[in-house]
């Protein structure tokens, strides 16, 4: 599970573990929800995230991929230094609103 | 079905046989961190412990099924400063080479775990039938010498 903060239409997840198989899909469910729910401005607080792997990277993208309907952008904060060179290297920080940790 | 996960220590590394559980991922990635402390590598430890789970996932994903009564094989060695990897699951296989050329958009959302493997190991390759993946690392002495400063500083 994820600390989640609300307020109106924006929401910051903090998820407490990595974003790998198999606790990716929780905060792709998490995600979905809030979405469906009508929030436009997502953050990601990557603050106790070390590692995500490629179906992590999937979460993300799908969630960007429905904000980018809405015309707004996922946003990550916190982002370690591997990961931030993971993003660059599957050419997906370009794609995402970044700030390190 | 009780669950296996069997390690075995060799003089250039270890191996595991291990129930394809998702579960059982994140017990290699302990053993392949400690490993890496142990061989002051652990200024890698980002890169390799994400292939080794990319190379599990898709054994256990699609090798296996997630079917915790079939097996999966790891391997990990390091000889003459490469480091050697290998999966291997005990499925049909599939077509790995076609899956490395799949063109991701950015806007695709799965299909990045071989680009991962290729991105972060000097040589990926799979055997025939397409169940068994090999990944080499090379450490170089610069990277090694980095590796030990890293650590005198810790």
């Amino acid at each position: 599970m994820s600390e989640i903060t609300r307020d109106g239409e924006k929401a910051v997840v903090k998820p407490n573990h990595n974003i790998v198989v198999p606790m990716a899909k929780d905060l792709k469910g998490e995600l979905k929800k809030l979405l469906d729910e009508g929030v436009t401005q997502l953050t990601i607080n990557m603050s106790d995230v070390t590692m995500i792997d490629s179906a992590g990277l999937s979460v993300f993208i799908a969630a960007r991929n429905s904000l980018e309907k809405l015309e707004t952008r996922l946003e990550l904060t916190n982002v370690s230094p591997d990961i931030r060179k993971l993003l660059q290297n599957m050419r997906l920080d370009k794609r995402f609103i970044i700030h390190d940790g | 079905m009780a669950q296996i996960y069997q390690k075995e220590q060799h003089p250039s590394g270890f191996s595991i046989a291990l129930s394809a559980d998702y579960e059982n991922i994140g017990l290699v990635c302990q053993d392949v961190e400690i490993w890496l402390k142990d061989q002051h590598l652990h200024n890698f430890s980002f890169e390799v412990l994400l292939c080794v789970r990319e190379a599990l996932v898709n054994a256990i994903k699609h090798g296996s099924e997630a079917d915790p009564a079939k097996q999966v094989f790891f391997q990990l060695d390091l000889q003459k400063k490469q480091l050697i990897i290998k999966v291997h699951d005990t499925g049909p296989g599939f077509d790995w080479a076609s899956r490395r050329n799949t063109v991701q958009d950015s806007t695709t959302c799965s299909g990045r775990g071989i680009k991962i493997l290729h991105q972060y190991f000097d040589t990926v390759t799979f055997n025939k039938q397409g169940n068994t993946v090999e990944l080499r690392k090379n450490f170089t002495a610069a990277q090694e010498n980095q590796t030990g400063a890293a650590s005198e500083k810790t």
